[in-house]
């Protein structure tokens, strides 16, 4: 019973906190503009998610070290500090767009200026990190996120044409009057979104932290398999709600409280308050855990201690990571750079470093000196593969249409 | 005693970038060099001591970072010279695939400097780091 | 066209403050972005030189829907902040007006 309490709970925590502001921009954005053409792209980065999360789950079960831990020693130093140094850079990017996304949520709210709010976001996220224990953390704002499910129920509250946004998912391709190029780009972020480096770093630290052994083993899957791919659907509905509403109206979305009118059009004041929780904690726990993530990712390089298990004392080095961190971002916030746009770069810069951040998962994961019996089947090698050459597609891809759409115009 | 988990390997499989354990199960970095040294003329080299540090390191990085790392480890520790923190293969405990544990807590390590200014410099002085 | 959107957003959000379905902070939130958008296109549009003079009548009549666009949006975001249901519903209708005049701008491009 306690067992499936637990597993019900590290669901949940994964629906809510597979979505964060990279989710809701780029879902608002393109249901708005390009209805339900790109759910494809959703599914190819939930999937792929899915997928490198378990590998990176199933490495840390089994040899009880956080998966990044173990690619030093694997691929050696240099090509090991390039993916440390590449995930840290994106890591401090993205924590940047999340402490922008909470400051938003906060002007929708209050009506103050978002600017007032992002030291004050950047303060209690490091707080988070500095005095609340892990198991809060990921609880108390995994189930808050999955207030998002309101999007979903407001579907069915909206005048939403089932059938043909069914057909647009099933029949990707641009639709009439918008430029290729931008649906493409738009493509791009939408799998960037659900591949952002901190979220298997975290996946797999976490884990750590959560104490996870060849036992867990089940409830880590249970999280990867069904978790994330949940979290997917939140997304594609957030992209649906956007279609009978905004999409007629001729709306365009760029700013973030354009991605909650559609719940305001369907349950006015409480869906909108439904949705105001739902967005602070999504984007929080994601600063958080990006915060985290930084000084996961260099304190295992280096060979620090590390983690939230230990008194801050005892992993000082890291909690100093992650101090830079937050006040990096929190800087970067405070250039006044439109927090949307900081994402858009975040997710097309994280989309672009996927073959260097999630292939020396597929490497580790397939040492069966280490791996032992657990080592990848060939199914997991095949779908891994399959993966890693879309995604080096994608990458390739990344930065020319950046340049050639000017960001998704 | 050492306890080597295998008994034929090379320096990448299980020493080089190994993390190493303290006595107490804290992390005490990583294998970044090893030091041999041959015992008598004629005789192969052995094991005399684990390497670690940006001294150590820097050179392995290679090319212009190593060296500047290595410029900045030698620069840190004016007072043992450039030779990296050593840690004697006596007090290696255990080696496996995953980890080197040792036989002494990590306070007795050279490699402490920067861990104890980021304890007692940074860490130490924001309120609530001993919980 | 940027402007249509904002247009639209902002409509959108005024009509959902008269029927009581969002907060006021949020509202507010939404036509004071759709103005700040329009207004900057504005001075974009404004700052930038035709090549011909086909094209300058076709300028004028795009200066004069966005002059009457960021001026709808101003009187909009001025009425939802006063509460005042008569002037929000007044400066609706210059913002539906607004819309109809890109509408018939857009046309005469096709």
């Amino acid at each position: 019973m306690k067992a499936v309490m637990s597993m019900t709970l590290g669901v949940m925590t994964a629906i809510g906190g597979f979505v964060d502001i990279g989710n809701l921009v780029t879902s608002g954005i393109t249901g708005a503009r390009f209805g339900m053409t790109l759910t494809w792209a959703v599914l190819v980065g939930t999937i792929g998610m899915a997928l490198f999360a378990e590998m990176a789950g199933r490495v840390t079960a089994v040899t009880r070290k956080p998966v990044f831990h173990v690619v030093r020693e694997r691929l050696g130093v240099r090509v090991s500090m390039v993916n440390a140094g590449a995930s840290t850079l994106l890591n401090v990017l993205t924590l940047a767009a999340e402490l922008g996304g909470v400051s938003l949520v906060l002007q929708m709210v209050t009506g103050i200026s978002y600017l007032i709010w992002v030291p004050l976001a950047g303060l209690a996220a490091w707080l988070v990190i500095w005095r609340m224990p892990f198991q809060w953390m990921e609880n108390i704002f995994g189930l808050l996120g999955l207030g998002l499910i309101v999007f979903v129920v407001a579907l069915f509250r909206l005048p939403t044409d089932w059938p043909a946004m069914w057909h647009q998912a099933i029949h990707p391709g641009v639709p009439a009057g918008q430029p290729a190029p931008t649906w493409w780009f738009y493509a791009v972020t939408l799998i960037g979104a659900c591949l952002v480096p901190y979220q298997v770093i975290f996946f797999s630290s976490g884990g750590r932290e959560e104490g996870w052994t060849s036992e867990s083993m089940t409830e880590m899957r249970v999280n990867a398999f069904i978790g994330f791919p949940l979290g997917g659907l939140l997304s594609l509905a957030i992209m649906a709600a956007a279609v009978p509403v905004l999409e007629p109206a001729g709306i365009q979305v760029s700013h973030l409280n354009q991605v909650a009118v559609p719940v305001a059009v369907a349950f006015g004041r409480a869906g909108l308050a439904v949705v105001f929780v739902s967005f602070f904690a999504a984007t929080f726990a994601a600063a958080a855990e990006c915060a985290l993530s930084s000084g996961y990712s260099v304190a295992q390089y280096m060979g620090w201690s590390w983690g939230k298990r230990h008194p801050p004392g005892a992993a000082a080095r890291f909690h100093l990571i992650c101090l830079a961190s937050v006040i990096a971002a929190t800087a970067f916030t405070l250039t006044t750079i439109d927090p949307v746009t900081v994402t858009i770069f975040a997710v097309v810069l994280g989309a672009a470093a996927v073959p260097l951040t999630y292939f020396p998962i597929l490497i580790v994961a397939n040492d069966a000196r280490l791996m032992g019996e657990r080592v990848n089947r060939r199914w997991a090698n095949a779908a891994g593969s399959f993966f890693m050459l879309i995604m080096v597609v994608v990458s390739l891809a990344s930065l020319p249409l950046l340049l050639l759409t000017k960001a998704g115009q | 005693m050492t306890r080597w988990d295998e008994d034929e390997f090379t320096a990448n499989d299980l020493l080089l970038d190994r993390e190493l354990i303290d006595s107490r199960g804290m992390p005490a970095g990583r294998v970044d060099d090893l030091e041999l040294t041959v015992p008598g003329p004629g005789q192969p080299p052995v094991l005399t001591a684990l390497l670690c540090g940006p001294t150590a390191f820097g050179p392995r990085l290679g090319g212009r970072l190593g060296t500047w790392w290595q410029a900045i480890g030698r620069r840190l520790r004016q007072v043992t010279g450039s030779y990296p923190n050593r840690i004697v293969v006596e007090l290696v405990d255990h080696v496996d695939r995953l980890e080197i544990t040792l036989l002494t807590p990590r306070e007795n390590l050279d490699s402490y400097r920067f861990r104890r200014w980021a304890e007692e410099k940074v860490i130490g002085r924001i309120p609530g780091s001993t919980k | 066209m940027a402007v249509v959107s904002d247009l639209a957003s902002a409509q959108l959000a005024a009509r959902l403050g008269l029927r009581g379905q969002s907060f006021p902070a949020f509202t507010d939130g939404n036509i004071t972005d759709a103005e700040n958008d329009a207004d900057s296109v504005n001075s974009t549009f404004g700052s930038r030189q035709p090549p011909d003079s086909r094209s300058d009548a076709l300028r004028q009549k795009m200066l004069q829907a966005l002059s009457d666009a960021t001026s709808a949006l101003t009187d909009l975001r001025v009425a939802v902040r006063m509460d005042d249901r008569t002037q929000v519903t007044k400066a609706l209708a210059e913002v539906g007006g607004a819309l109809r005049h890109f509408e018939g701008i857009q046309q005469e491009l096709q």
